[in-house]
């Protein structure tokens, strides 16, 4: 093909095939919301707070390890009680390394996926307008589905954007925490007792962002106007989550009007870390005088939750379907 | 030879109005004036075509494919210049339509070499550089056409390309699509109100008022369907033409501007020469069938009307 002053040339090339031209609106889309300041601040406490984790389970794995140089470097540091104490952990550990592994990743898994899905709200909240809102305004909606796209191309292009976004700040800095936490831990023992643990992690964490994504794309197809859709995100879950709060005293399913607090549901019914504790206090009887108090608190906090476990993953697949709905009949020309 | 649009009782319906009414239409490739008041159901046809809307009932298919079983695919061989403007915000222009290339199957450096092409082809200089958002009318339309044949399609739908456009503008667009035919071969559906802009560039012509086609058919073959008329500029003895025409047997008026208008019914115009030389008038100008398509059109529009 050669470049001819202002006369027409055809092309004569082969098509791409339909997922790189969704991969294409992806790109395009990702591009776009990396241009925020705040997006890109978030990313990097994210993934600040996942080399943190790494730490935890550099350390943790450390204790396995009695010929380790940095630990008998520390317990020459730490006085003499709480080197004891510390040396006290770490034969546990090496008794119960099914128990302390699974529930060091369980325990920190769940306070992160707590803290990454707030920070996927703060996330969405920046870039909402610029999935579906700005293309109905500029009536570009018109040009994606004037080519060789569907409107469900579209949506799996735009899914995509919000989708790879969210998987940065909730499961990959889970999954690289644990990756590389596992490869620097001695043995194989943290990698074969915090399988189930990741498992669990990226269960919620998939079905948190997908029900995420699918309720910011359905959202920003509401809106027309960039203050309309972060207004609109905003209410979707402070409004509700008060909402959800205020209702959920007095009915059980007022608990599942947000979907936010619905995914917290989810999640702590995923980590169950009750059954953690449960089985930390029945191989080490004395255990008990540390984790009674604890356990208390969480029966208490699981009896306040609702006891279905099945429930908020209903509630969420429904929150999916309602969002496709919305999309399908929104993200069309007019 | 495949017609690039054929349609078997297509339907649209807004509520109770009925936008498109069980439209028949088989258009053979080339350069097709789709004409009609507003509100005739122009741009929902197309729409209905590309599947930008929904169809209630019926059958179309572009370039030979259905376009309920093959429309994404079909889609690549066809472009479209909306109407109304629908950019992408804060692209600037060569983006836009290496985008708009991507998004029909073409790879990121062919779509990008073949954006710059088509730029140059519309004539936009330094101006792709710049946002789309703060491009003049003309310059809008012009990237909507670039992005329209960006993928090389056989076949462009142009919805009101001359809307908004002072008459050199106009002019400029109008060039550009007579020669996105000529020198490409890609067949325009030429959506328009204007009838000066569909007489000037298309071969065929497709009449729509209410949802139904009243006339579709060749330019030459409806002009030849019409009496045959002139009309004849003089500088002054007008009404002794006139009635000399008159005497002749072909009916002949004088026209506001001072033209005399004839129906002479014949195939050539040297009779009307050789009266006017009979007559010693010199004329400054002979038009035939000055308004021809103008009147074919308020014919149409005037039997429908009756019909209805």
């Amino acid at each position: 093909m050669s470049l001819k002053a202002d006369s027409y040339q055809h092309w004569e090339g082969r098509s791409t095939s339909i997922w790189r031209r969704r991969y294409v609106i992806t790109q395009y889309g990702l591009k776009l919301c990396l241009q925020s300041r705040v997006l890109k601040i978030l990313l990097a406490l994210v993934w600040s707070s996942a080399l943190g984790l790494t730490s935890i389970y550099f350390l943790a794995g450390q204790l396995l390890s009695p010929e380790s140089g940095i630990f008998a470097n520390l317990m020459e540091k730490f006085p003499r009680e709480m080197a004891t104490i510390i040396n006290g952990v770490a034969s546990w550990i090496l008794l119960y390394p099914e128990v302390c592994v699974d529930g060091l990743y369980r325990g920190t898994f769940f306070l992160a996926s707590n803290a990454y899905i707030f920070a996927a709200f703060i996330a969405v909240a920046t870039f909402i307008p610029k999935l579906i809102a700005h293309d109905l305004s500029s009536q570009a909606i018109i040009i994606y589905n004037s080519k060789a796209l569907t409107r469900f191309d579209y949506m799996l292009g735009k899914f995509g954007v919000v989708f790879s976004l969210l998987s940065s700040l909730w499961v990959l800095p889970i999954v690289v925490a644990w990756l590389f936490g596992s490869l620097m831990s001695p043995g194989w023992t943290f990698l074969t007792h915090s399988f189930d643990a990741l498992l669990r992690a990226l269960g919620i964490g998939l079905l948190g962002i997908t029900s995420l994504s699918l309720a910011a794309l359905a959202i920003s197809s509401l809106a027309k106007k960039t203050s309309t859709a972060t207004t609109f995100w905003i209410f979707a879950w402070i409004g509700t989550g008060v909402i959800s709060g205020l209702v959920g005293l007095r009915f059980t399913w007022g608990r599942y009007i947000s979907l936010p607090e619905t995914i917290r549901h989810a999640s702590w019914n995923a980590f169950d870390l009750t059954s953690i504790l449960e089985n930390a206090q029945n191989m080490l009887p004395f255990f008990s005088v540390l984790t009674e108090p604890i356990e208390k608190n969480l029966e208490q906090a699981l009896v306040d939750q609702g006891s279905s476990q099945i429930t908020p993953i209903i509630v969420i697949l429904l929150f999916c379907l309602a969002s496709t709905a919305i999309i399908s009949l929104r993200a069309k020309p007019e | 030879m495949t017609p690039i649009i054929h349609t078997q009782q297509l339907d649209k319906r807004f509520d109770r109005f009925q936008a498109l009414d069980k439209v028949d239409l088989s258009i053979a490739p080339g350069t097709v004036g789709l004409l009609g008041p507003n509100g005739a159901g122009k741009s929902t046809l197309i729409k209905c075509l590309l599947q930008l809307q929904d169809k209630d009932g019926g059958k179309a298919a572009l370039l030979g494919e259905d376009i309920d079983e093959h429309g994404r695919e079909v889609r690549k061989r066809v472009g479209y210049a909306p109407e109304q403007d629908c950019h992408i915000p804060g692209m600037v222009g060569c983006e836009y339509v290496t985008y708009c290339a991507q998004l029909s199957g073409l790879p990121f450096e062919s779509a990008r070499q073949r954006a710059h092409e088509m730029l140059d082809f519309v004539g936009m200089g330094q101006e792709r550089y710049r946002k789309v958002d703060t491009y003049s009318t003309g310059m809008k339309q012009r990237i909507k056409i670039a992005q329209a044949i960006v993928h090389d399609p056989e076949l462009v739908f142009l919805d009101e390309p001359t809307n908004g456009l002072d008459p050199k503008g106009q002019a400029i667009i109008l060039d550009l699509i007579e020669r996105i035919w000529k020198e490409s071969n890609i067949s325009v559906i030429l959506s328009s109100h204007l009838l000066h802009d569909v007489d000037r560039i298309c071969e065929q012509i497709v009449i729509i008022s209410q949802g139904r086609i009243l006339v579709h058919d060749t330019l030459e073959s409806l002009k030849k369907k019409r009496k045959p008329e002139a009309e004849v500029v003089v500088v002054e003895r007008g009404p002794e033409l006139v009635k000399a025409l008159n005497e002749h047997g072909w009916p002949s008026e004088i026209l506001s501007n001072g033209h005399v208008k004839v129906e002479h019914g014949q195939i050539s115009l040297n009779p009307l020469i050789g009266i006017l030389k009979r007559l010693g008038i010199t004329p400054l100008e002979i038009k035939a069938s000055p308004n021809a398509l103008n009147e074919l059109f308020v014919q149409a529009l005037g039997s429908a009307e009756s019909t209805s």
